[in-house]
């Protein structure tokens, strides 16, 4: 997820063994908060359900790393959108329907509207 | 703590805090009163006065005092500006990559009906008198090109730009806060109408600086009240920092050469230690250099987690990327010498000085070395890159 003009790019791989996250592992290219928040994302969803993981928002993961600076707090969107974007690959993979309203829009970056 | 950010502050020296020590407690008179206590103030300044002009080959009458080089840059090139449009000339010419102060009044001066033309500087970031002349018209009324790049390092073949102004009886500035202190300024001889110099760039206070304006060359005022600094920059004098100013640059000027030689050569070890990292590239021409200054990039990592990284091994540094910056986008300067975006956001600029160590370069390299190499071990850019997914660029 992400784009290398305004910054970040992280990306997320998840091991799901009976609807659940046995394992998950990040990568991202970006300043300090962009890689707290992709790595606290994958804390936080570890050993979860996939439905649970779902639920990730990035108030969580902003929350779990006592605060980002208000100009940071987009990497913590970017955190959620991965790993949706990684739930959303999964689901696709194993055929079964899903409710798009729960996925973001992946083409889209808020931050720097590419 | 190794601190290698010496082009965004020096540590103040002891001889500038104990030339500023006696302002403060004792001698505390407004130079502009006329009993003797605010008198003894005021020879203070003038002296002061004489010994920066001496360190910059000018006359004391051409000297303003300011709150720093923010401050002169602005000043010498709104002045400028005012004297060319009462001739109806408002043509500026400058460089890519300025600092701020300048780009930013040249930006307002926009606005208001000027028209700039900002000079490629390369690949390798100089520019040349050549192209000075080429890019200077009738309607020109200043040239302001800095004398060092404050993130590259890069010196301008000043003497030349000045000559090249002289001939078509142009007014040239020159931003000289990064090498003031540094590299040998004689205003004179260089051809220079207008420089402004910082004081905490060459180990005195923050707060300060002073800008250079040839005799014959009108200066209109950007602050206006009282009469000091003959009618060119209002407010009470800045005496205490005034005073370690000028205590500062001479010593500076006073081991110029000798730390010149022992920090050019600790920064090419260091340049070299850094370019045997795989896929980087030394920003800027490596002779044409200040002593101190070194600026890579590094492909496939970002710059802000780089120096947090390094931060948390006890260095200070600097970078060029955009999560530094504040913007969408990497560094002016690296765009300017043509580096992609994505390769601009992996940089990094190391300033060391005179009291920088043998041992502390070899730390900074190791160092370096170790955060890249972990930052590219989680980076998915440099897995692409690797891969053959997308082709390496440095």
């Amino acid at each position: 997820m992400g784009n290398a003009k305004c910054g970040d790019i992280m990306k997320i791989y998840l091991k799901i063994s009976d609807g659940v996250i046995a394992d998950v592992k990040f990568e991202t290219f970006g300043c300090g908060s962009a890689i707290a928040s992709s790595s606290m994302a994958t804390e936080l969803i570890k050993g979860k359900p996939v439905e649970e993981a779902l639920t990730l928002t990035n108030r969580a993961v902003a929350e779990a790393l006592d605060g980002l600076p208000a100009h940071k707090l987009h990497c913590s969107v970017l955190a959620e959108e991965a790993i949706k974007a990684a739930l959303k690959d999964y689901y696709d993979r194993q055929g079964i329907a899903c409710d798009p309203a729960q996925f973001p829009d992946r083409a889209h970056c808020e931050g720097c509207g590419q | 703590m190794i601190y290698a950010d010496n082009a965004a502050t020096t540590k103040i020296s002891r001889a500038a805090i104990d030339a500023m020590l006696p302002y403060m407690d004792e001698f505390y008179g407004n130079p502009s009163s006329l009993y003797d206590f605010g008198q003894k103030a005021k020879e203070a300044l003038e002296d002061a006065r004489s010994r920066i002009s001496a360190c910059l080959g000018c006359n004391p009458r051409e000297l303003t005092f300011t709150s720093g080089g923010s401050e002169a840059d602005n000043q010498a090139i709104r002045s400028s500006a005012i004297l060319g449009a009462r001739k109806g000339k408002k043509h500026i010419i400058s460089t890519a990559f300025e600092h701020h102060a300048v780009l930013h009044t040249l930006k307002a001066l926009e606005r208001e009906g000027f028209e700039i033309t900002l000079l490629d500087v390369h690949e390798n970031g100089l520019v040349t008198a050549e192209q000075v002349r080429q890019a200077t018209r009738p309607d020109t009324c200043l040239v302001t090109i800095m004398y060092a790049n404050n993130e590259i390092g890069t010196v301008q073949p000043i003497w030349e730009i000045g000559a090249a102004c002289r001939e078509a009886r142009v007014l040239f500035h020159t931003d000289a806060v990064q090498a003031a202190g540094h590299l040998p300024i004689d205003a004179q001889a260089q051809n220079i109408d207008l420089l402004s110099l910082s004081a905490h760039k060459f180990h005195g206070p923050k707060g300060i600086g002073a800008l250079y304006t040839r005799r014959g060359a009108p200066l209109e005022s950007l602050i206006e009240g009282g009469a000091q600094e003959r009618g060119k920059r209002a407010g009470t004098e800045n005496i205490p920092a005034i005073m370690g100013m000028a205590a500062a640059l001479e010593e500076s000027c006073a081991h110029m050469k000798e730390n010149a030689v022992k920090v050019s050569a600790l920064r090419d070890k260091l340049i070299a230690g850094l370019s045997e990292i795989p896929h980087s590239i030394l920003n800027g021409d490596p002779v044409n250099r200040l002593p101190g200054n070194v600026n890579f990039c590094f492909e496939g990592i970002e710059g802000e987690s780089l120096l947090l990284l390094l931060d948390d091994k006890g260095i200070c540094a600097s970078s060029g990327s955009a999560c530094t910056s504040g913007s969408l986008d990497p560094s002016h300067v690296l765009l300017a010498i043509g580096r992609p975006h994505e390769v601009a956001h992996g940089s990094l600029r190391l300033t060391i000085n005179e009291e920088t160590t043998e041992a502390e370069a070899d730390c900074l390299v190791e160092a370096v070395r170790d955060v890249v190499a972990y930052l590219r071990s989680i980076s998915p850019v440099w897995r692409d890159l690797e891969s053959g997914k997308a082709p390496h660029i440095i």
